[in-house]
């Protein structure tokens, strides 16, 4: 599952730390995310989308 | 959304490193106590030997089943992951052993096969070479992400 986290992160210029902080994981969390390792849970994903005020379907995609 | 965990609390991680730390001091000093270097009483050495047995299983187990310090979905999923690998691990060794143990005796002296039967029962029927895979596979992952995720992080 692709996704544009990395992307959105540029935008707002916040490192993984600060994201990772922001959401409440790991900072591997988020790494793994950006790089498809992982696929998040779906509060995650909700978690991800509200963060940046995006909906999951603009985060995520198949 | 809280999802209920049943692991042990990360202290005990710490306190199962320290436990492993001391059976390592420990056994090397029934070694030298074995080789006679230091004279010890027979109540010292079997304080040792029961000392000994415990500790790596209990700071295993500790190690094993407690929470790490950024414990989230994702160190879960490597969690699953490496139990995987070790019921693949499992698997293999038990199935290693088992020919092994019956093609030995018709491929080697008696000695030398009841010696190999002997290796494999450690390693496929001892909990602690489980445990200590599992550990050995489960922190390398993680450090792995660690240091991944260090140079990725900008």
């Amino acid at each position: 599952m692709d996704n544009n986290i990395r992307v959105e992160r540029a935008i707002k210029r916040i490192s993984q730390a600060e994201l990772a902080a922001a959401i409440g994981v790991s900072r591997q969390t988020i790494f793994a995310i950006e790089n498809n390792k992982f696929v998040p849970s779906t509060e995650l994903a909700l978690k991800l989308s509200a963060y940046f005020g995006k909906t999951v379907n603009e985060l995520f995609w198949l | 959304m809280e999802q209920k965990s049943l692991l042990l609390p990360h202290t005990c991680q710490k306190a199962g490193w320290w436990m492993l730390a001391a059976f390592a001091t420990l056994l090397g000093l029934s070694f030298v106590i074995k080789q006679n270097i230091i004279n010890a009483t027979n109540s010292i050495t079997t304080i040792l030997a029961f000392v000994v047995i415990c500790l790596p299983t209990v700071g295993l187990i500790f190690v094993c089943l407690s929470k790490e310090k950024n414990e989230d979905e994702f160190i879960n999923y490597l969690r699953m992951r490496t139990l995987k690998w070790i019921v693949v691990y499992a698997f293999i060794s038990c199935a290693i052993k088992a020919t092994v143990t019956y093609a030995a005796p018709y491929l080697f002296s008696l000695q030398t096969a009841g010696t190999i039967a002997q290796t494999c029962s450690f390693f496929v029927t001892n909990p602690m070479v489980l445990g200590l895979v599992y550990i050995i596979i489960f922190k390398a992952s993680v450090l792995y992400y660690n240091l991944k995720s260090k140079s990725d992080g900008q």
